[in-house]
């Protein structure tokens, strides 16, 4: 009885085995074992995770991919493999993802681009991207204005222009569109007819000359997240963001330690203005009531834009509304780069991220906070934060230097915290 | 530094009515909207098979992916019908990451040690500890393979896709894959022996 070649036995595993090896299979003990004991081996491994990225994140990706084609358009489609090839190619998808998605900025776009329903003519330095294809069309502008021609839209069409999370919607007309780090700020319709959805305010239908503004308040202070309950915040009193008693396999349970309380500063309305001044639209061209201003009043105006985004951040974080006090506090980082309250921020941006479960991220920004601010006062806390979620990331040696850097911190729970941490990691190894 | 504007334009007849070939003949033209239709039908695929390749992170599964759109966009005219459109899309990107991953062999030390906490879980005592371990023993195998041995496994083994195809669109006589295929499950099936001693 002759075995059959592994390369036989390999074939006849994807292929189904034929009546020989079959029979042969049958009779044959050593044979057999090989062939069910690769099988376990194939099912087991069929269970091994190949975990596929949240839609979001699949779109951006997928938008990344449009551009760079885009880009590479008019040139002949090659139809060899070579090295340089993919390599510009998958430089150009990396260049272009980067640059895209992830939150960051498209570049300035300043030729005129023709959409199969309009022309998107960009003001200097604007900043917009097509993010949609089919009946469904959309322009995403981040920062800048732009004037937007639609010609009339067949039923079931449409056509936006996404600023942040408020949109503008197109029925056939001509209209400019204003934002500042996709925060909307305006909309102006020369003809035709637009709804404005804004974030925060009703939506309002504009016609010919009629014109919609934000309000500083309303691009700076979104409202309040309801608090779930009184007895869900946290302790006003100092505390540290660690726990000692976590065990390495879990996330430190966070109690936020109140934020500093920025001393009150002239308003710095000017970080907001449009930034393309002669487009922006006057008060006196308001249009009627129900075109107007839907924002609500400006409120506390002896306060810096940084200064009220940093408090709606720390009071959704103490709400547990992580997503959004992570994105206050990046908001913070971008509005005064400068600002005295961006240390903090920062630390409270990784914090709100660690928080909300988006551990790459908060990985990342705890990293760049302590590589920004080694010598913060809460660099202790950062590195323990860091240290528990390098555990979970299984990444133990950084882990046990971040612990390590921790333990000779001033407060007394961070240093049990980070004790607790290599500890943990100490017994790991046999 | 400029950006363009995705051209949006339509393709001729119904794009959800398209069959893969027609799709990616359409792509081959260069039109937009058959890239973005052939992405939204694929990817992910695409992605399962980046997820289950042993890589560091989750921005070069990402990039993976990118790439291997933007190099189906390239090659679409080369497409030859020899295997189904699925096969020959997993087979770019296939190769895309022989060509663009080899830096992640120098990650391998990383990697052994990132692999290395998956086989720790005295923490997670629960029923389902013995198969994780298993499971640690067969991630580490895997990662372990040489990448042409990985992708024959992922391919073959994992994405169940036909054998003689895969050989085609990686370009390797049918005797190369199959032994490929063949010291990938030896060192597979050696880990869960391992495992269970």
């Amino acid at each position: 009885m002759t075995c059959p070649s592994e390369p036989e036995l390999a074939r006849a595993l994807t292929l189904g085995a034929d009546p020989p090896i079959a029979a042969h299979l049958a009779a044959c003990r050593a044979c057999r074992e090989t062939w069910d004991g690769t099988k376990r081996a194939i099912d087991l491994a069929r269970e091994l995770p190949a975990a596929i990225p949240p839609h979001g994140r699949r779109e951006e990706v997928r938008t990344a991919v449009l551009a760079a084609a885009a880009s590479m358009a008019g040139r002949p489609a090659r139809r060899v493999w070579l090295a340089p090839a993919i390599a510009g190619a998958a430089a150009a998808g990396v260049i272009a993802y980067l640059a895209i998605p992830r939150g960051s900025s498209p570049p300035p776009v300043t030729a005129p681009a023709h959409h199969a329903h309009g022309t998107v003519h960009p003001h200097p330095g604007a900043r917009y991207l097509a993010t949609a294809s089919g009946p469904d069309e959309v322009v995403r502008l981040t920062d800048g204005a732009i004037d937007v021609e639609v010609e009339p839209l067949s039923p079931g069409e449409r056509f936006r222009v996404v600023v942040g999370g408020a949109e503008i919607e197109v029925r056939g007309t001509a209209f400019t569109v204003i934002a500042s780090d996709e925060h909307l700020l305006g909309v102006t319709v020369a003809r035709g007819r637009v709804d404005v959805r804004p974030v925060i305010g009703a939506p309002a239908v504009l016609g010919a000359g009629q014109s919609w503004h934000a309000t500083l308040a309303a691009v700076v202070a979104p409202s309040s997240p309801p608090l779930s309950s009184p007895s869900s915040l946290p302790s006003s009193s100092p505390s540290v963001s660690v726990a000692p008693a976590s065990p390495p396999h879990r996330a430190a349970v966070f109690v936020p330690a109140p934020p500093p309380v920025p001393a009150p500063r002239a308003r710095h309305a000017a970080v907001l203005a449009s930034p393309h001044p002669a487009e922006q639209v006057t008060p006196g061209e308001a249009s009627p009531t129900s075109a107007s201003p839907q924002a609500k009043p400006a409120g506390d105006t002896t306060r810096t834009p940084e200064e009220l985004s940093y408090d709606q951040a720390w009071e959704a974080l103490r709400a547990n509304n992580f997503a959004r006090a992570a994105s206050g506090f990046s908001r913070v980082l971008l509005l005064a780069p400068d600002s005295p309250l961006v240390e903090d921020a920062s630390f409270w941006h990784a914090v709100a991220l660690a928080r909300g479960k988006r551990s790459a991220e908060a990985l990342s920004a705890f990293r760049d906070f302590l590589d920004t601010y080694a010598r913060s006062a809460r660099a202790g806390e950062a590195n323990a934060m860091l240290g528990w979620i390098l555990i979970d990331a299984r990444a133990y040696d950084e882990a046990a230097r971040r612990f390590r850097a921790a333990v000779g911190d001033a407060s007394a729970a961070v240093r049990t915290s980070a004790q607790a941490g290599l500890d943990a990691l100490g017994k790991r190894t046999p | 530094m400029t950006a363009k504007l995705v051209p949006l334009r339509r393709i001729s007849g119904d794009i959800t009515e398209m069959s893969d070939e027609a799709l990616l003949a359409a792509c081959g033209t260069g039109d937009a909207p058959a890239l973005g239709a052939l992405f939204d039908r694929f990817h992910v695929a695409v992605y399962r098979f980046a997820g289950r390749l042993p890589m560091t992170d989750e921005l070069a599964r990402d990039d993976l992916v990118q790439a291997t759109f933007l190099e189906i966009r390239r090659a679409a005219r080369s497409f030859r019908g020899t295997s189904s459109v699925k096969t020959w899309i997993l087979g770019v990107a296939a190769n895309v990451a022989r060509h663009t991953l080899r830096a992640e062999r120098r990650r391998r030390v990383h990697q052994a040690r990132y692999l290395e906490g998956m086989t720790w879980a005295p923490e997670l005592l629960d029923a389902q500890v013995e198969r994780r371990k298993l499971l640690a023993q067969i991630a580490e195998a895997l990662a372990a393979l040489p990448r042409d041995q990985q992708i024959a496994f992922i391919l073959c083994d994992l994405e169940q896709l036909p054998g003689v195809e895969v050989a085609r669109v990686l370009e390797v006589p049918e005797g190369t894959l199959w032994r490929r295929l063949h010291t990938a499950r030896k060192a597979m099936r050696a880990a869960i022996e391992q495992a269970t001693r």
